[in-house]
């Protein structure tokens, strides 16, 4: 006999028993909406705030991580020399996203590390930081920066982000109630066009138990749109219609306080003395 | 409300920005000065991107030197000939100015000189303008031109000498250029409009009369900051337009108030009053040197928020 009994009932067990729990992990799922697709940019632009809910599996914790479109920034560094306060370095910072937030339905200390290392949620943005390049601009070389020369940068960079409510974590910024979940993800008037993209994950036991994703599209529209591709691609253009929508205003509000100046009577004379 | 700017990438609230432009109108229509000085680190205070906020300055120059010039024009101040000889210097001036700052940067200390000196020049430049201006409305010295009784013998021995008759005085295209060369260099090396250089220059300088040399400088700044508004959008694409046209709906307003304010000041108290800001400017920037910055890294260079 090439199998023996017992291993041959164990197979057959362990396979309705696969079948059993393959079946339980298909109604684990995350189904995840937001109230719209695509923020638009207009002239009363003053941020947004996207609404989102869903689904997520009895008794699981709900994370949704929100990254935006990858800009390089150039940040400079003040520095005392010879008893002057002066520039004293420039770099170029490439890699982070110009739009990072969390939001969850627990605290992030819970997650158990392989769970951080395979959402990227650490509650922390040392994950963000491994990934930049930071390197000082100068006309000649580029020289890439490292380890603590590379952190002050990029944790100075993290600081203005988080003022600006461009990064953060949000503790308990997901509601869940029987198996439902919703929460705001607010973006704020300077937030980067481009796809901020959405990973959404459910945590059961300190596992993964379900996942999702979806994606806001942020963009202008309207005369924000005309003005800001004029700017982008037609800068010959806009920069004559700049100078000549200028020099129409001074011309017409000359001619304007000149008119007032005839309704009143007054006259423009004037002698010019030392 | 507020109101989306495309360019700087961020809301703003147009009263204020209304408010901005007419106060630094005025200043521009009464001294005859740009006002980027002043008004591009206010932009800056309410969040508007450095490059953004320098170049939209330059945008709504243009429409409050423009407004500024025709309200001076009008009242017989602006010397129209003297403006253009001046700008031809000026601008070969600037564009030398503009070469020499990248050789400077290479020898490096640049930053660190270019800042004593701009500091050095606007204490000189202010300290002789009040006391002078003081001296003059004490009745001790009628000219302020006395000061620089060397620099006319030198002006009428120079060959092209013209008759500037809305300025009331005499002198050489070769001197009138070459001080337009020297204001234009030491403006782009410092990185200023150059309001601050000229008005003193033809005032002390030229002998120009204060409120001709105001108009005059009016004149020649519509020049120079239409090219740098069209070199700003086109190489940084830094201009924003909506931003400008809300300064200037308030600065030319403000420069024709301030023309017309003129005559309410004797030109003596005109020029006391630009040497207090001079040296308020002057101090300002040798604090920024000498005290430690807020924060030591800041984003820097960048355009818009897109």
């Amino acid at each position: 006999m090439l199998f023996p009994k017992r291993v041959l009932i164990l197979t057959i067990l362990l396979f309705f028993m696969s079948l059993t729990f393959s079946a339980a992990s298909a109604g684990e799922e995350l189904s995840f909406t937001t109230d719209r697709p695509r923020v638009e940019v207009g002239v009363d632009f003053n941020g947004a705030a996207v609404k989102f809910a869903g689904r997520a599996p009895e008794g699981s914790q709900v994370y949704v991580k929100a990254t935006g479109p990858v800009r390089p920034v150039n940040l400079s560094k003040q520095g005392k020399k010879n008893f002057l306060w002066l520039t004293v370095e420039s770099v170029g910072v490439e890699g982070m996203p110009a739009f990072f937030k969390v939001l969850s339905s627990n605290g992030f200390n819970h997650l158990p590390p392989d769970v951080r290392e395979a959402t990227g949620i650490t509650g922390t943005y040392d994950l963000l930081m491994k990934n930049a390049r930071v390197a000082v601009r100068n006309e000649e070389v580029k020289q890439e920066l490292v380890g603590r020369d590379a952190s002050a940068y990029l944790n100075a960079l993290i600081s203005v982000n988080e003022r600006e409510g461009l990064y953060g974590y949000v503790e308990k910024g997901i509601k869940v109630h029987n198996g439902e979940f919703a929460g705001t993800l607010y973006l704020p008037a300077n937030v980067p066009y481009g796809c901020i993209n959405l990973k959404v994950y459910a945590v059961k036991d300190g596992v993964i138990v379900a996942r999702d994703s979806g994606r806001i599209d942020i963009g202008p529209v309207g005369l924000i749109r005309l003005a800001d591709q004029a700017a982008e691609k037609y800068s010959p253009l806009y920069g004559a219609a700049s100078i000549g929508v200028a020099l129409a205003a001074g011309f017409a509000v000359a001619q304007l306080f000149k008119k007032l100046n005839g309704l009143l009577g007054r006259q423009d004379s004037f002698t010019a003395g030392h | 409300m507020n109101l989306y700017l495309a360019v700087a990438g961020m809301p703003v609230n147009p009263l204020i920005i209304l408010g901005l432009g007419g106060i630094v109108g005025m200043m521009s229509g009464l001294f005859g000065v740009g006002g980027g000085f002043l008004l591009t680190p206010l932009l800056m205070m309410f969040g508007i991107p450095p490059a953004v906020a320098a170049a939209s300055d330059s945008n709504q120059i243009v429409a409050a030197s423009c407004s500024g010039a025709l309200a001076h024009k009008r009242l017989g101040n602006v010397d129209i000939k003297m403006g253009l000889i001046f700008l031809s210097g000026a601008v070969a001036g600037g564009t030398f100015g503009t070469q020499m700052v990248k050789v400077l940067r290479l020898l490096g200390n640049y930053d660190v000189t270019v800042k004593l000196v701009y500091v050095v020049l606007l204490a000189l430049v202010g300290g002789f303008m009040l006391w002078e201006s003081l001296r003059a409305s004490r009745g001790l010295n009628r000219h302020p031109t006395k000061a620089g009784a060397g620099i006319k013998c030198l002006m009428s021995r120079l060959p092209l000498q013209t008759e500037f008759r809305v300025s009331g005085i005499r002198a050489s295209i070769v001197f009138v250029v070459g001080l337009g060369f020297l204001v234009g260099f030491l403006a782009a090396l410092l990185g200023v409009g150059g309001g601050f250089i000229t008005v003193p220059a033809m005032i002390y300088l030229l002998g120009m009369p204060t409120l001709v040399a105001i108009g005059t400088d009016l004149f020649q700044i519509v020049f120079t900051s239409i090219n740098v508004t069209f070199q700003q959008a086109v190489i940084n694409h830094s201009v924003d337009v909506l931003l400008a046209v809300l300064l200037f709906c308030g600065s030319t307003i403000g420069a024709q108030l301030g023309a017309r304010l003129c005559r309410y000041f004797r030109p003596e108290q005109l020029r006391v009053l630009l040497a207090v800001i001079v040296l308020l400017v002057m101090v300002k920037l040798a604090m920024g040197l000498v005290t430690a910055p807020e924060e030591l890294i800041t984003l820097s260079g960048a355009g818009g928020g897109h």
